[in-house]
Order: C-alpha cells, then structure tokens, then sequence
C-alpha cells in the first residue's frame, strides 16, 4: 500500500462491512440492555430501571461511537472495543433463557452480535483496518514534517 | 390493516343491523357527537362503535374538518364475562401495535441518519487527511453528529424492544421531563452536528409550545404558516450553512427552494429531530362507563389516527 487510496472505491468496498459492525452494535447492544432490562431486573421499581436502563444505553452508545471512531482514525486495537462489546452482549443475552424471553426479541439479539463478530473477522474488514493504519502514518508524517 | 372496520357502514348482515338498532336506541347519538364537535382537535371526527359479539357500526363517518388525515373515535364494548381491569390492559396493549410500527419507523430514520454521519466520517478521514485545520473542523462536527446519530439509533433499537418485552418502560421515559429534553438535545445534535441552530429550532417549538400551552405532539403537527417559515429558513439553514441571506431569498423567489414547507414535509424533518415525540399515534382515552341503567358496560374510546 503507497498513498492515500481514492476515496470511491474504498467507500464502496469497505463501507458496508463498517457501517455494518456499528449497526450491529446499535442493534445488539440495545436488544441486550433492553432484555437485561425486562428479565433480571424486572423487579426493579420502574423509575430506577428506566433511568439506569438509559444511561446504559447512552453509555453503549458512546463506546460503540469511540471505539469506530478510533477504527477511522487508524489505531487498529479499538477494534478488540468492538469486540468486547459482542463477546459481552452474547454474555447477557444468553442467560435470559431462563426467563423465557420473547423468542424473537431473543434470537435476534443473538443474531446481532454474532453478525458483527463476523463482520470484524472478514478479510475485508481487515483490509479497511490495515488502510486505515496506513493513512495515519502517513497523517502523522505529514504533520511531523 | 386488514381488519373489519374495511366494511365500515355496511350492515352486511342481519345481526350487524340489530346492532345498529340497539346501539341507535341506547346512545344519546346527537350529545356524543356535539361532545366531539366541541374539542377543536377532533371535529368532524369519524365515529365507530363495536359492540360485544365485535359488530362494527359506523354511527358517523370522518369529515375532514379537523384535519386532512382520518381519525375516528372508536368505542369499544367490552364482552360481558371480561373485568373491566382486564378489558383495560386488553385495549392498551393492542394500542400497542401501531406505536411498535411508529417505532420502528423512528428508529429506521435514526439510524439512516446514522449511516450518514458514518458516510460523512469516513471519508472526511480518507478524503483530507492532510490539511490540518479544515479537517480536524470536519471531524468535529462529524463526530458530534455521528456520536448523537448513533446515541439516537441505539435509543430507538431499545425503544423498538421495549415496545414488545416491556412496554411501561417507554411510557415511564415519555412522561419524564429530562427524558424528553435529552432526547430533544441529541436528536437536533444528529441533524447539525453542532451549532446554534438546532437550539433555535428546539427554541422555537419550546416558545411556541410555552405560548400556546399545546403539547409538544400539537405544536408539531399544528405550526401556522408564519412559524413554519421560520423553521423553514432553520432548516435550510441546517441543510447548507454556508449560503447567505440573499441567496436562500432569491433561490426561494424563483421557486428552487422551497418559501415554506408543507406540513407533511416539515413534520418529515421535523420527525428526524424530534424523534419520538411523534411516537403516539394512538392514544386511548380512558374508560367510562356507559349511563344504561339496565346493564353497566365496560367501554373502551380510543382515538384513532393515521400516521402519514
């Protein structure tokens, strides 16, 4: 790899397996707390579930939203963040099994997850990544000379 | 929905006749009707009564009076061996269906909005990665938008579950106060990515809806055409800041851009940024009781109305 690459190709190559791995995130992590919300904590006084149920939201969002923006600008460890982020909303929702959750709620929110591990494990989501470390050594160049 | 109210006015059969019959008999028609007329937001709203054995009766169809859109007033008799607590949760949760569709529609445009600020940032990163300023201006703004847009995105995804696994969650959050600004907050944070616009909008809705002491819904769907200019003009100002004044004038003037937006394309936008204050286009009334002396029944009314 030489060069900046021109940015069409590179959009219409790699663009959907990213945008793939945030919309997974979004749908996964959501489908997780929202699960989380109704069969572990269903006990829960309602006001304290739905507020703590909001800030995680807001929190998954946020680490959803750095570690792809750390992806884009090249530093190619934020993507194990992703990762994490699957391997623990696999973790919640397995377990809600027991509470015989809603069957769609529930395979979809399996569906998610596995969808964007997949994803972070092709080869083109490697070559973005691998792009992508490119183009901030040669930022990082540019801005030492 | 292919539902019986298509045979809407059709007394098909005999026993829908008698139902006719009976419920023309027992109702004061004309009061329930002046009743509707009185409230400003449903006059000349359609009227359709169900009874127990589920015959629907049309005592009166929709004028357009109080807007284009149909709604109807339904009323529903509960059957007989129901409680009317049971009947109550019965008819709140089947409400349930078309506010899980409104859902789901907000959340498919969040997230569309989502892909966009994504769109934005990628190829902010690939297409200027080495004239400092400008670009890291453009990451700003991307990753603002981009951070809100996905929060928003999220959101909806958790609202669209809540809607199936646990729907008091969702009303609990649109009944609090600080729920509603944030997401009034993130969602104009989506559209702009940053600036004072947004908060002009936000500012807007807030002043019309403190002057009218309307709910923020009735704001929306009810701007006049003077305060839609003005959101009009933030709006397109959101679209391309960089235009002047003069321009957007002279571009409305000869009709390239729209002077005023319609209310279906304002509350398009409008929906975008304010998400789920549209979420309801269902909301039932309550229940009461009817006056017949011979037997007290449980009825349901519930205005009904179509979402664009």
């Amino acid at each position: 790899m030489s060069g900046v690459p021109s940015l069409k190709p590179f959009l219409l190559e790699h663009f959907p397996s990213f945008i793939g791995v945030i919309l997974a995130g979004c749908l996964g992590g959501s489908g997780a707390i929202s699960l989380a919300a109704a069969t572990y904590f269903a006990d829960v006084p309602m006001a304290t579930n739905a507020t703590v149920s909001w800030f995680v939201v807001i929190f998954a969002a946020l680490f959803v939203v750095n570690s792809n923006f750390l992806v884009v600008r090249g530093h190619a460890w934020a993507v194990w963040g992703m990762v994490g982020f699957f391997v623990v909303c696999l973790l919640v929702v397995l377990p809600t099994l027991q509470f015989h959750p809603h069957w769609f709620i529930y395979s979809e929110s399996l569906f998610w997850p596995l969808l964007g591990l997949l994803l972070i494990n092709s080869k083109g989501y490697r070559a973005m990544v691998g792009k992508l470390v490119e183009v901030r050594r040669l930022r990082e160049a540019a801005k030492a000379a | 929905m292919s539902n019986p109210l298509l045979n809407i006015g059709m007394d098909s059969n005999r026993s829908q006749f008698m139902a006719r019959q009976r419920i023309e008999s027992e109702l004061n028609l004309p009061r329930i009707f002046a009743a509707i007329d009185a409230d400003p937001n449903i006059v000349g709203a359609g009227v359709v009564y169900i009874d127990a054995d589920f015959n629907v009766v049309t005592l009166r169809e929709f004028k357009p009076l109080c807007s284009i859109q149909p709604k109807r007033i339904i009323v529903r008799e509960a059957q007989k061996y129901v409680a009317p607590a049971q009947f109550a949760d019965q008819v709140m949760n089947n409400a349930r269906e078309s506010r899980l569709i409104s859902e789901a529609f907000n959340t498919t445009l969040s997230c569309g909005g989502a892909v966009l600020g994504w769109l934005v940032m990628l190829s902010g990163t690939i297409a200027v990665p080495f004239s400092g300023g400008a670009s890291s201006v453009i990451t700003v703004i991307g990753y603002t938008s981009a951070t809100a847009s996905t929060a928003s995105c999220l959101m909806g995804a958790f609202r669209t579950r809540n809607e199936i696994v646990n729907p008091g969650m969702n009303d609990y959050l649109d009944n609090e106060e600080w729920y509603q600004t944030a997401t009034k907050i993130m969602d104009g944070a989506a559209l702009v990515g940053v600036g004072a616009s947004a908060l002009t909008t936000v500012k807007l809705v807030n002043v019309a809806r403190a002057s009218t002491g309307k709910t923020l819904r009735q704001v929306l769907k009810g701007l006049n055409g003077q305060e839609r200019e003005k959101l009009t003009k933030e709006l397109l100002k959101i679209a391309d800041p960089q235009m002047s004044t003069k321009m957007r004038k002279l571009l409305q003037l000869r009709g390239d851009l729209p002077k005023r937006f319609t209310h279906t394309q304002l509350k398009h936008a409008t929906i975008v940024q304010l998400g789920d204050a549209f979420s309801a286009g269902l909301s039932v009334w309550g229940l009461a009781r009817s006056d017949n002396p011979k037997q007290l029944k449980t009825l349901a009314i519930g205005l009904y109305e179509e979402l664009e």
